[in-house]
């Protein structure tokens, strides 16, 4: 992620130069909407969650603080947004990795066996983030998918940095848990016929 | 995906004693980049690195842009962007002329000013000549001894003479204008007494006598 000229366009912005943000708004769009979905399942709530993240950290663009991440800080906002919605709405977390795990990613015209072992691979994991608590699950994205610092997953979480090591190590462990736990059940239900 | 092996911890657990094992699991949260134990672990958070995102919907921007409202810059990122905007001027120098007169003028005036100010502190007439003097006074028991006269309107602040314990002797060097200068000693602020190395002494009026000292630069030779 590149967070090079961050710090100048919320500079423009800050001074008047709305359309500016725009570029902010591409930059870590999907990031944010694809937060919105893993906590949500639903896209529209997605979309209409990663709109209000964006118009919030907008609004309080004259608290951020100028020489920090910005990322890490919009994230924040983000999470705890849809934090908040949760709670308002009682989701269920059943419908929505389904329905994440079943999108049609790999299905090319020419799905090939490794293809389709990769697939099955992904299927697990999904259903394995799918059981996993939410901070933790979370703090995994955002160090082995979104390539963040321990550092700024710290700010983004609100952690310390030995904080955040933990919570991703603990993290990788309940997945890694989970996902055998869950075959082991498999095997064993094969073996007994039932 | 299969399974390898059993948790590591669980197992390094049991073989390591327990002081190093909480040592070690310290660490691993303190120091340097995150440690991961195997491989199994390894292939999960590269899986995480690897997982398909969402394309967000192609409106989610612009209905972004569209709610908001530009921001009134404050008054302090107007003067930075001020500040901070870089400006061309031209001139031609007879419109610079005025210019650069206003600031010859001001500087002249700026050096005389302190020059003027200056002088008035030393409290001579600009042009006069200063002549460097020596005070003594030989007096065993006081406490403290200031010189004053008429060249500092008889007060002793700022003239205190310095005692050589040795000696017993009390003295200040001053540099003043060329005059004449009647003067005496003030001993433990109370009373005043004339210089009795002094060549010449005059009447104050009051019944008591004052020192004078008459300053003259005469060819480099002071008088």
């Amino acid at each position: 992620m590149d967070f090079s000229d961050d710090q100048k366009i919320i500079t423009a912005v800050l001074a008047g130069n709305k359309d500016a943000y725009s570029t902010l708004v591409q930059r870590y769009q999907r990031p944010i909407f694809n937060l919105m979905y893993r906590v949500t399942g639903s896209y529209e709530d997605a979309l209409d969650l990663a709109q209000e993240t964006f118009i919030k950290a907008y609004e309080k663009l004259d608290t951020f603080r100028l020489g920090s991440r910005f990322f890490p800080w919009l994230y924040t906002i983000g999470f705890n947004h849809v934090r908040n919605f949760k709670r308002r709405d009682k989701l269920s977390h059943e419908v929505f990795y389904q329905n994440w795990g079943e999108e049609p990613y790999l299905d090319g015209p020419a799905c090939q066996e490794d293809e389709l072992h990769a697939k099955l691979d992904f299927q697990r994991l999904f259903q394995g983030l799918q059981k996993l608590p939410v901070d933790y699950r979370e703090a995994l994205i955002l160090h082995y998918h979104e390539g963040l610092s321990m550092e700024d997953i710290g700010a983004a979480l609100q952690l310390s940095v030995s904080g955040a090591k933990m919570r991703v190590h603990r993290g990788l462990l309940k997945l890694r848990q989970i996902i055998f736990e869950d075959e082991d059940e498999k095997e064993r239900i094969v073996s007994t016929g039932g | 995906m299969k399974r390898k092996e059993s948790f590591p911890l669980a197992d390094d657990s049991a073989s390591d004693s327990v002081e190093n094992h909480l040592k070690n699991k310290n660490r691993k949260f303190t120091d340097g980049p995150l440690q991961i134990e195997d491989d199994e672990m390894r292939q999960i958070a590269s899986r995480i690195g690897r997982l398909p995102d969402l394309e967000p919907p192609s409106n989610l921007v612009p209905s972004v842009m569209q709610a908001l409202q530009p921001k009134k810059p404050s008054l302090w990122h107007s003067f930075y962007r001020w500040a901070n905007t870089p400006r061309s001027v031209n001139f031609t120098p007879l419109r610079a002329a005025p210019v650069v007169l206003i600031l010859i003028v001001a500087f002249i005036l700026s050096g005389l000013l302190v020059s003027s100010q200056k002088d008035s502190r030393d409290g001579s007439d600009p042009g006069q000549h200063r002549v460097s003097v020596i005070f003594n006074l030989s007096l065993r028991e006081a406490h403290t001894v200031s010189v004053i006269g008429t060249f500092n309107s008889w007060k002793g602040q700022g003239y205190e003479m310095k005692r050589d314990r040795g000696l017993n002797v009390w003295s200040l060097e001053l540099s003043l204008p060329e005059g004449r200068y009647e003067y005496g000693f003030l001993v433990d602020g109370q009373r005043v007494i004339p210089d009795p190395r002094a060549w010449i002494y005059q009447d104050d009026g009051f019944g008591n006598r004052n020192s004078v000292l008459i300053l003259r630069n005469k060819n480099g030779e002071k008088v």
